[in-house]
């Protein structure tokens, strides 16, 4: 029972495990000292610094009025408590701060639906609600999108996946564009079928593809996104890695990210 | 210049999740393999280690001598191993709302690597099972995460002679073991000597 030969060698967690596994132990640790911040804030509420709270509280309200001007391009429907609520778990630690009470639904395609809501930071998290993953049953904390991205013309990537006993893939692919004339969104699935669907609210679609093989069968799926408009002419069009096989060879191996100009 | 953990558990101590965060990306890969290794199961081991990083973030009102953050840490694993399901129960919660890993990871990590890890580990636990509880634990860390006898004194409560006669009697029963069992002498026999304190 020696190291050398008994025992496995010493392993990482799988690729973005470590990541996964951070982000939630933030948000769970976040979660368990709210009760504390809360009996804080109790307390100090509750002493003569009162007046100077609520002082501060009007100012917050002045300077949020004024900050809402600035984040009026966000409409949709509002958003399901689960999903407020969802938005509510992200962990700060991780550079933004969504702004859960302004979340709204943006796009949907069958049963699965995109939210987003703005952040501090001048940009936007978004949330999506799956069949195998809901906000009710799975929050997640979404994810945010950073400023430089979210100014870019386009952006897609891949907001969820699952796969199927049987073989088949699900994936979900979401993103933006800036362009307040554009219609519909045009782009490849990994098998080269062409995808269309519609421009959702302030710019945002999704789209959930099924194929019966890896995201990355055929290499990198590198689809180029047509942004058409009300006319159904092209407007615009951008190519986004939406998949990146290792080394760039076909196989069952594909990594993706969050969605990217 | 990277903060040491005795700084990062003070200021994780005073409420710091980066800081905390910061202790758990440090030490991830070490208490991920203790938990594969008592557990024999990869899937189970990552849960683990979350459970083990969630318990420790609940007794963080802990003082700890500087530089001991990771004994007290592979002590709290041995615990939660020793009450998994009682642990799991705990943080249920917690654990459910852990994203699953995406379709691809399965594909991506060597998976065949790692179910021969499992085997290998199986074999070896085997052997172990047949080890008192308090000897099982000594044996896992000192012979196979190469604890000192004094950072498996912390982790487990117990003295340093008291580690020193259980490894003692661990190896010598393992090979009594091996010996009855007829397992090859790579599989059981030679221990590696932990390093003196």
């Amino acid at each position: 029972m020696t190291n050398e030969h008994s025992i496995p060698p010493l392993r990482e967690l799988p690729a973005g495990r470590l990541d996964a596994r951070t982000q939630h132990l933030v948000a769970e640790i976040t979660r368990t000292t709210e009760p504390d911040r809360g009996v804080a804030f109790s307390r100090f509420i509750g002493s003569r610094r009162r007046v100077a709270v609520i002082a501060l509280a009007l100012g917050l309200l002045v300077i949020g009025t004024a900050v809402a001007e600035t984040t009026d391009w966000l409409t949709g429907s509002p958003a399901p408590e689960s999903v407020v609520s969802d938005f509510g778990t992200y962990a700060p630690q991780l550079g933004f701060n969504p702004e859960p009470g302004r979340a709204v639904e943006v796009a949907v395609d069958g049963d699965t639906i995109l939210y987003a809501t703005t952040n501090k930071q001048g940009s936007y998290c978004l949330i999506t609600s799956a069949p195998w993953k809901r906000p009710s049953t799975m929050p997640d904390g979404g994810t945010c999108i950073p400023p430089a991205q979210a100014s870019a013309p386009l952006i897609a990537g891949l907001v969820g996946a699952k796969s199927t006993p049987d073989g088949q893939q699900t994936y979900v692919i979401a993103g933006r564009t800036t362009d307040p004339d554009a219609r519909t969104i045009r782009f490849s699935d990994p098998s080269g079928a062409t995808v269309t669907r519609p421009i959702g609210s302030s710019g945002f679609f999704i789209a959930t593809i099924l194929t019966d093989e890896g995201a990355c069968a055929n290499g990198d799926w590198k689809p180029t996104f047509s942004v058409l408009g009300a006319d159904r002419q092209q407007r615009s069009s951008h190519t986004i890695t939406l998949g990146s096989a290792p080394s760039g060879v076909p196989g069952l191996s594909c990594s993706f990210a969050a969605p990217h100009a | 210049m990277e903060p040491s953990d005795a700084s990062l558990w003070a200021r994780s101590r005073a409420g710091d999740t980066e800081a905390f965060a910061l202790l758990f990306e440090r030490h991830a890969t070490a208490i991920y393999n203790y938990c594969f290794r008592r557990l024999g199961d990869w899937t189970t081991a990552e849960d683990m280690l979350s459970v083990v990083f969630l318990e420790a973030w609940r007794r963080r009102e802990k003082e700890l001598p500087d530089d001991k953050v990771l004994p007290w840490l592979y002590g709290i694993a041995t615990n939660v191993i020793r009450n998994q399901r009682r642990s799991e129960r705990r943080f249920a919660a917690a654990l459910r709302r852990m994203p699953s890993p995406p379709p691809e990871a399965t594909f991506t990590d060597g998976v065949d690597e790692r179910l021969g890890d499992e085997k290998q580990i199986g074999r070896a636990l085997d052997l172990l099972s047949q080890l008192p509880r308090h000897e099982r634990d000594i044996f896992a860390l000192c012979a196979w995460m190469e604890l000192s006898y004094e950072d498996a004194a912390l982790a487990l409560g117990v003295p340093v002679g008291t580690v020193r006669s259980r490894l003692s009697r661990a190896r010598r029963r393992l090979r009594e073991l091996e010996s009855a069992t007829g397992h090859e002498e790579c599989t059981a026999t030679t221990v590696q000597e932990a390093p003196e304190p």
